[in-house]
């Protein structure tokens, strides 16, 4: 099974030399296609000191169709949803977007890095973005507060 | 029986019952999936229901309710679907493509001169809309248990809605949703439709839905309006474009976003020819890089010196069947994302993707300045010779393709058939058509 194959590989790596501020396990040892991933908040951004507990799935089709990420742990980000499935919307894993040769490591990297910048034109949640571009202050502070209150 | 999971291979499309063995034994690759076979509805609820139910006089209620009464009731008995001399009846059977339901209808035709068809009201009608309603009724009753489905028996002591006329002599003993066999062509009995909750879940499993069914009786469809069921039921087609309340609206929205939402922009999938006729290669020392050590960026292997890997026009290589498994889905390098026809079949315009552009004034290409610039100068001429030298050419633009008239034709006759012969007529032609 090539994709099985792959996500060991792509696991094992991960595993062994995880990227900053991630870590990996699977969310159950028999199941390769559900991923558990704690993501620390990067420093300087005001998710900074919490873990936060993100799932990712990966389709049987995987490498030829994309993960998905969402946030199990609930966080004000203009690119996570504010719900209970907490999807983020990486331009990354757009079926239109995405590409096989696209690792996972790089995905989770990437939604780390749109922690420390939020992309608001490209937001889910309209309102946070607005907020995030016109009342930064305001914005992190909310941040900084969903963040001591879900994700320490 | 057989109730093994399948395997179905990514890149040749190919299902076989799993075994130990994970690759596909008709291409060999390694793209497989396992699918899970649930276990088949029916075999875990049915045949506890069938036992507890008066199982052998499966025939329709209404075969034997004849509101004729003395007349032709012996000849009905006797050859009551060979002879062909009404009131005869119909059977027409809907199956699901693939099997997991089926919906039947009966009906009976009284066998009068069209002229006097019309004249005074058909007994049939009433007697079935009312059956129908009731039908309705109970789906939309909000009952601990469920819905009351097809499969259960409406004669059942504890049925307290049957309607008057299902309590008449003849048809006690009957199952609501049964049909008589077929005395001239010998033809499996039907299937017991299944509880109309299965048959909803299977819908809306197949509209990409999730529903549980452990969650039957306090589901949030908890009170659905009457039409929506009836569109539900009837609407088999996987598009079910005509709804009547906002939840289904808000479910058609959501599957047409799953369904063509994301994939819209993305690119199209590439020939397999194209795919073939791509140059293959054995992995050189240069390919390796500096490291000496190369992997297929789909399936994360390592190559080895030697061996065959299939090159885009971008330079960027696979494995055949890494990269044909990608191909087949979107024409572009999974690595660079330039599409595989820029080299091989010349861009736009290449017989991939012809560049047909009849009325333009602008055209770009000079071949096709010329001829454009030919039919407009004979059609200074006349208008006639004009017409005949454009038609070949546009014809098969301008004149309605037969795809594109079939779904309205269709859609026409569905739609004057509640016309013709009111209820009983739009029933066979909602459920008999597709037979």
């Amino acid at each position: 099974m090539g994709s099985i194959k792959r996500i060991s590989k792509e696991l094992t790596e991960l595993t062994e030399s995880p990227p900053e501020g991630i870590t990996v396990e699977l969310a159950d040892e028999s199941n390769v296609y559900e991923w558990k991933i704690t993501m620390e908040g990067p420093e300087g951004s005001p998710y900074h000191n919490g873990k936060f507990l993100v799932k990712l799935s990966l389709p049987t089709e995987y490498p030829f169709k994309p993960p998905t990420v969402s946030f199990a742990t609930k966080i004000y980000h203009p690119n996570v949803t504010n719900d209970e499935k907490g999807s983020m919307c990486l331009g990354m894993l757009r079926a239109d977007e995405w590409k096989p040769s696209s690792k996972i490591a790089a995905v989770l990297q990437f939604a780390r890095q749109l922690l420390s910048e939020p992309m608001p034109d490209d937001a889910v949640e309209g309102r946070i973005a607005e907020q995030y571009r016109n009342d930064r202050v305001r914005y992190e502070e909310v941040a900084r507060e969903w963040t001591r209150k879900h994700a320490c | 029986m057989d109730t093994g999971d399948r395997m179905l291979c990514h890149a040749c499309g190919a299902v076989w019952i799993k075994d130990d063995d994970l690759t596909c034994p008709h291409c060999e690759s390694d793209f497989t999936e396992i699918v899970e076979i649930p276990p088949e509805p029916s075999s875990e609820g049915s045949p506890s229901r069938r036992a507890d139910s008066p199982s052998p006089p499966r025939a329709n209620p209404w075969m034997d309710h004849n509101p004729w009464e003395q007349d032709t009731q012996e000849r009905q008995s006797a050859g009551f679907f060979g002879s062909g001399t009404p009131p005869y009846s119909s059977l027409r059977t809907y199956r699901s493509p693939d099997g997991r339901f089926s919906f039947s209808s009966a009906t009976l035709d009284t066998g009068m001169p069209a002229g006097q068809r019309n004249n005074g009201p058909n007994p049939m009608v009433p007697m079935m809309m009312q059956s129908f309603d009731t039908i309705l009724q109970n789906l939309m009753e909000p009952n601990p248990r469920g819905y009351r489905g097809f499969g259960e028996d409406p004669f059942h002591p504890q049925s307290s809605t049957s309607p008057d006329w299902l309590e008449d002599d003849h048809l006690t003993g009957h199952h609501l949703g049964l049909f008589p066999r077929n005395a001239d062509m010998a033809q499996p009995r039907n299937r017991n439709p299944m509880d109309i909750n299965e048959i909803m879940d299977a819908i809306r499993a197949d509209i990409g839905v999730q529903t549980t069914r452990r969650s039957r009786g306090a589901r949030g469809l908890g009170n659905p309006h009457a039409l929506s069921i009836l569109s539900a039921i009837l609407n088999m087609s996987r598009s079910g474009d005509a709804v009547y309340s906002q939840e289904e609206l808000d479910r058609v929205i959501t599957q047409l976003i799953e369904t063509n939402g994301g994939t819209s922009t993305a690119a199209p999938p590439a020939s397999d020819a194209a795919v073939q006729a791509l140059p293959k290669k054995k992995v050189n020392e240069e390919m390796m890089g500096s490291e000496g050590k190369a992997v297929c960026s789909i399936c994360m292997d390592n190559v080895e010196l030697g061996l065959e890997v299939t090159v885009l026009p971008c330079t960027h290589w696979f494995h055949f069947n890494c990269i044909h498994a990608w191909l087949t889905q979107h024409d572009t390098c999974p690595h660079c994302r330039r599409s595989i026809n820029t080299n091989i079949a010349g861009g736009e315009g290449s017989c991939e993707n012809p560049v047909v552009i009849q009325d333009s004034p602008d055209q770009p290409r000079s071949q096709r300045r010329h001829s454009s610039a030919r039919t407009a100068r004979s059609g200074r001429s006349s208008l006639s010779s004009l017409h005949t030298r454009l038609s070949p050419r546009i014809s098969p633009r301008r004149s309605p393709t037969p795809e594109r008239v079939q779904p309205s034709n269709r859609r026409s006759s569905r739609g004057e058939g509640g016309s013709g012969g009111g209820f009983t007529n739009w029933f066979t032609n909602r459920f008999g058509s597709s037979a």
